[in-house]
């Protein structure tokens, strides 16, 4: 489809800061003689991580691609402005295609890749790549550096080739070794195939190891194929002792003495049904990287939701709880017409529901069936409660709401219930939920809105890869009527920001079109015509406070919806 | 007989019963059976039953036509105690202060050689905060459960940072990995099973 390619090759970093030390809690006794002292350590735990999905690597190489460059500008800021004391440390992954060994060198030789990248080591990409010294200069070539003559030998004019490429690539992301975990000395590590967040099941596995298979096994591979960079916590030196993972010092070895017990033999066996770990499911083999990374939202996230939001109003999903973090992009964001800064100063005050995302506009129209493909992913699970007529003198922050949006429609807090599936918040969605809302808004003159709205929340694909998934059951309706949606979930605080972008489908002669689909996802806006059924640029903003304590969130970055044709 | 909930060691159930020494209730004849299955006071499981003996009667001579003052027994104080380590594995610097809260109050003081804590708190007290290098934790007193439990051993085991101290949904697996992390670092086979060699690794490193 239109553009898919194209996001597609942009690729996707996902950047996340992580719960600190969520489990704060100490269970002790008192000391019943002098020498009964308890010994009490912290958890090594991750600060914040960043995710980079194989698309910046060529199949079973670990030459990093051009296209990586804006996600290192991303990263760039989370170790330079977020967090700066954080010691950083790469972790490389492998699917299981292939030997252990092979897949150690590979995932391990991506992880120095791009470590060396960052510290700007050319030799260590000399040493990366010494038996591919051809393959080097092609890539260095095509990627728009001249290494010389492609001979295959590792001479000065490549070296050069090599420290322009990194220079040119990694950018302002220039750190010093010390910068890394152990002074360097942890700064990567490969984990072969050991922790994948795919595996297949049986019969899948059967079905792939046919040749004439192994192209859409490795697509379907592809998020197995990873490198992860975590940020640990600002002090932590890491020493031989101290660093969990020893496989960049003791080898393979000791990744088979940690992945050798019937406790991961359970995890990586295949069974009739496909895992995932972003279901839940423990995919994770070696248990020093379980408890380091399991609740990571880099591996466990895959995001968001969505605000599949059909249905006949507007809708606003508020998702509050957090600290405004907007003022710069609200002011572009003013220029259209629709916040004030107003509102998200005031909702600091909120603590009862997480994080707030707010988009203006409308989100879809749908027609009987479900007019979207869709792909499997993940959704966040959450309550969703509808706000109730906002009225001005009670509630100042949310003024603008009225001002600015015609013919609220909102209701009673907790008036959203999950009619089956899971009932925890923070659980992940099922596609058998369904949520309920309901309108209870007595004053709300206009009876045509419904007393009751099912919405269910399907499945989307990892937002790289498009497309949402619509609510069914929704009747079409007039566009005027804006609400407010608002989700909560666990505790959750951190700096985050989504935004969203949906394409309009324009509907002509009964098949649905995708229209236009702007670039810039933040500061265009697609204006509603009355009645046209269209779909509107929706802007998602998210909130966010330092009460983080639940792992799941993803952000920072945009989704479009592509419709099927 | 008092049935033991989770907060709750001989001491605090000795206090609350009105009585001055818990050495009285921890060693009455009919908690024989208490001592053989818990040999620590400090350290009781949920359910665990300490009978409460008869408390003798206090006689008191007191003089007429004065003021006479007679102190009925109190909460005792206990010892806390801990050795805290950075998450390198080095133990805190001496000086370095803290402050703990509970009930109210704040008690501060200073770290000790090797990273020891040591501070007397109410027996009573279930809940604290400690705070040190601008972090803070929940202390949850008389909430580690004996050695041979697996709440025990999960906790200990969090507490010297092997795993989350939230036993979450799958707890078998969870405790596996943080066993074989603690066999890993104190060079026993890292099979994931605690058994009686790593328990009793455990009980040394960790301290009771």
């Amino acid at each position: 489809m239109a553009g898919e390619s194209s996001v597609r090759q942009k690729g996707r970093v996902a950047i996340f800061g992580h719960p600190l030390d969520s489990d704060q809690v100490l269970r002790l006794a008192f000391s019943s003689d002098e020498k009964e002292i308890h010994r009490i350590q912290p958890r090594v735990q991750i600060n914040a991580c960043a995710m980079w999905e194989d698309v910046y690597f060529d199949f079973g190489k670990a030459f990093i691609k051009k296209s990586i460059k804006p996600s290192l500008e991303n990263f760039r800021t989370l170790c330079e402005d977020d967090y700066p004391d954080c010691p950083i440390t790469i972790f490389g992954h492998a699917d299981p295609v292939g030997n252990i060994p092979f897949n150690h060198d590979l995932s391990e030789r991506r992880a120095r890749a791009l470590y060396a990248m960052i510290v700007r080591d050319v030799s260590a990409w000399c040493e990366i790549f010494k038996t591919e010294v051809g393959y080097l200069q092609r890539q260095l070539r095509s990627e728009g550096v001249d290494p010389g003559p492609a001979d295959g030998i590792m001479g000065p004019q490549t070296r050069g080739a090599i420290q322009t490429y990194m220079d040119n690539v990694a950018d302002r992301l220039k750190l010093t070794p010390g910068r890394f975990l152990g002074q360097g000395k942890f700064a990567f590590q490969g984990c072969s195939e050991f922790n994948p967040v795919r595996v297949f099941s049986k019969a899948e596995d059967s079905f792939y190891r046919q040749q004439s298979n192994w192209h859409k096994r490795n697509s379907e591979n592809q998020p197995n194929r990873r490198v992860i960079a975590f940020l640990l916590p600002e002090g932590f030196k890491g020493t031989d002792s101290s660093w969990i993972c020893r496989t960049g010092t003791k080898g393979l070895a000791i990744c088979r003495k940690m992945t050798n017990s019937s406790w991961s033999k359970a995890r990586a066996q295949l069974t009739d049904s496909p895992r995932r770990h972003s279901a839940g499911d423990k995919t994770f083999t070696c248990s020093i990287y379980y408890d380091l990374a399991d609740i990571s939202p880099c591996e466990r996230t895959l995001f968001l939701a969505l605000i599949a939001i059909p249905i006949q109003q507007k809708w606003s999903v508020e998702i509050t709880g957090y600290e405004t973090m907007f003022d710069t992009q609200l002011q572009k964001w003013v220029e259209g017409g629709f916040f004030s800064r107003g509102h998200y100063e005031y909702v600091q005050d909120t603590v009862d529901i997480l994080f707030r995302i707010v988009i203006e506009f409308m989100v879809f129209k749908t027609q009987a069936s479900d007019p979207w493909q869709y792909k499997e992913g993940q959704i966040l699970s959450f309550d969703l409660e509808i706000l109730n007529n906002i009225n001005p003198k009670n509630d100042p922050g949310r003024s603008f709401m009225a001002n600015e949006i015609k013919d609220i429609v909102l209701t009673d807090k907790n008036c959203a219930k999950r009619l089956e599936g899971c009932a925890v918040p923070g659980e992940i969605v099922s596609e058998t939920d369904v949520w309920r809302l309901y309108n209870q808004s007595d004053d709300y003159p206009d009876k045509s809105i419904p007393k009751t709205t099912d919405l269910q929340f399907r499945r989307i694909t990892r937002l790289a890869d498009t497309a949402y998934c619509l609510v069914q059951g929704q009747s079409v309706g007039d566009l005027d009527k804006v609400c407010h949606v608002r989700l909560s979930l666990p505790d959750f605080s951190i700096p985050l920001e989504i935004r969203f972008k949906v394409g309009i489908p324009i509907t002509i002669k009964e098949r649905i079109e995708l229209t236009r689909w702007a670039d810039d996802l933040e500061s265009q806006w697609i204006p509603l015509k009355e009645g046209t059924r269209q779909f509107e640029h929706v802007r998602v903003e998210l909130l966010s406070t330092p009460l983080y304590t639940e792992p799941y969130m993803i952000v920072n970055y945009k989704h479009r919806v592509i419709g099927p044709y | 007989m008092h049935r033991a909930v989770q907060g709750e060691s001989v001491p605090s159930i000795a206090a609350f019963y009105g009585f001055a020494d818990w050495h009285a209730v921890w060693e009455a004849r009919e908690n024989e059976s208490l001592r053989k299955k818990r040999s620590n006071p400090m350290i009781l499981y949920p359910g665990d039953e300490v009978s409460i003996p008869d408390r003798e009667k206090g006689s008191f001579i007191i003089e007429t036509g004065k003021l006479n003052i007679i102190y009925l027994g109190k909460f005792q104080s206990l010892w806390l105690r801990l050795s805290l380590y950075d998450m390198d594995g080095e133990p805190l610097k001496e000086g370095e202060a803290y402050c703990i809260e509970f009930e109210g109050k704040k008690v501060k003081g200073t770290i000790k050689d090797n990273g020891l804590l040591e501070e007397q708190i109410p027996c009573s007290v279930r809940e604290a905060v400690l705070t040190i290098q601008g972090k803070s934790r929940k202390l949850l007193m008389g909430s580690l459960d004996p050695l041979d439990t697996v709440e025990g051993l999960w906790a200990r085991l969090a507490n010297m940072g092997y795993g989350s101290s939230d036993i979450r949904k799958s707890p078998d697996d969870e405790l596996e990995s943080a066993v074989r992390r603690f066999q890993i670092d104190y060079d026993l086979e890292p099979d994931g099973i605690p058994g009686p060699r790593t328990k009793a690794k455990i009980k040394k490193v960790y301290g009771c």
